[in-house]
């Protein structure tokens, strides 16, 4: 039978278009969800935090670039296609079920997918198979906490540069270490030499957390030995007693602070 | 004044001082201490041991060893700041081995803090 609608399911039908946001473009690649001037990552993010049903969630780029992602809940619990450079990096996280630990990974991913290409579309597909999902996967929330790490991470040598600059109008000595590998050095050869030796040594101390360190009194022409480490990098000064404050202070806040806010 | 209470009133006279105790380095014993808030005391040996780990430790050793003034003589003062607080730590010259060590805000004036420590430290230890 003939399905005909009723003038009350056209007034409806029109009330809900009239409610509607603006028609978004469809194209073969699907909708358009991120440009240029939009975070493909926050995109990606809305679009996944908008999908309550199972859905597989394919994003490209017009380069052919792609990701596919099985989302259900508003969580992503797998992954079903990477962008091809990043097949073999990250090979171990395809088909397996996401949890908290793999945020990171894709924040790498979603950001390197924004490097691709001047727009991201998505369309949607039902799953292949229908299999349960279990209870991990990954939140938006989780997401977002990693990209903030990411960012935090990226900083690092930003942060460090504005204390060195500061440091040269004070520090008798100074010296920046990536790993064992000096980046800088400022002041006397031998002294510099030393720095290196206390910063290695605490490195060796097997210190993963950022820290800063302060040793005063007793020292050469009573000067203060301050070292600061993170993510591998570490910057050592020898500097006048008077000075110490504010270069504490200014290394505290760089370093330690971008990790987190800080607990009693 | 008893120690307790010289603690006590050091960590309200320093604005941003949270614990201090009167520790003997040697030994790992704390002896007294006065804090704003209830602390365990296996938070107390813990900040003790870093007080030891800070100013007679092997990372103190390297830096006598690299700027001290003389090779005996390790640094007096330390503070070692972590994402989990700030904490300073004052010894006395060799070969007493007492320390105030503290847990403090991050936004403590360390001058300040030195000074005021250096002088209870030499009346607790001149008691002790």
């Amino acid at each position: 039978m003939a399905h005909n609608r009723t003038d009350d399911t056209s007034r409806f039908m029109n009330a809900i278009a009239a409610f509607s946001a603006a028609p978004e473009e469809i194209t073969v690649y699907g909708r358009l969800i991120g440009t240029q001037s939009v975070s493909f990552l926050d995109a990606i993010l809305a679009e996944i935090n908008e999908t309550v049903l199972r859905r597989v969630l394919h994003f490209t780029t017009p380069d052919a670039v792609s990701l596919s992602v099985d989302v259900s809940e508003r969580r992503v619990h797998r992954l079903h296609a990477l962008p091809c450079a990043l097949r073999e990096k990250y090979d171990y996280l395809l088909g397996r079920n996401l949890t908290v630990q793999d945020a990171a990974a894709i924040v790498e991913i979603a950001q390197a997918l924004a490097q691709t290409g001047s727009a991201l579309y998505v369309r949607a597909s039902l799953p292949d198979k229908t299999d349960a999902l279990g209870f991990d996967g990954l939140s938006v929330g989780d997401v977002l906490a990693a990209k903030e790490n990411a960012t935090n991470a990226s900083d690092v040598p930003v942060q460090f540069g504005n204390a060195i600059s500061q440091a040269q109008k004070y520090a008798q000595s100074l010296s920046v270490q990536s790993g064992k590998t000096s980046l800088v050095r400022f002041g006397d050869a031998a002294s510099c030499d030393a720095l290196e030796e206390v910063s290695n040594a605490q490195a060796e101390d097997g210190a993963t957390k950022p820290f800063v360190r302060l040793w005063q009194g007793g020292l050469v022409a009573e000067h203060a030995l301050l070292i600061a480490m993170m993510d591998g990098f570490s910057v050592a000064m020898f500097l006048p007693a008077e000075h110490v404050q504010e270069q504490f202070t200014l290394l505290h806040r760089s370093v330690l602070q971008a990790t987190g806010p800080v607990e009693r | 004044m008893t120690i307790c209470e010289e603690l006590l009133a050091f960590r309200q006279r320093v604005a941003g001082c949270y614990v201090v105790a009167f520790a003997d380095l040697s030994t790992g014993m704390v002896l007294a201490s006065s804090t704003s808030e209830k602390v365990t005391q296996e938070k107390l040996d813990q900040l003790c041991a870093a007080g030891f780990d800070a100013l007679l430790g092997p990372k103190a050793a390297c830096v006598a060893q690299q700027v001290g003034a003389s090779a005996s003589a390790g640094p007096h003062m330390a503070v070692v700041a972590t994402d989990l607080g700030v904490e300073c730590f004052v010894r006395s010259c060799h070969p007493a081995q007492e320390a105030l060590c503290f847990r403090v805000s991050e936004r403590v004036h360390l001058d300040a803090l030195f000074n005021e420590a250096f002088v209870l430290l030499e009346r607790l230890v001149g008691e002790v």
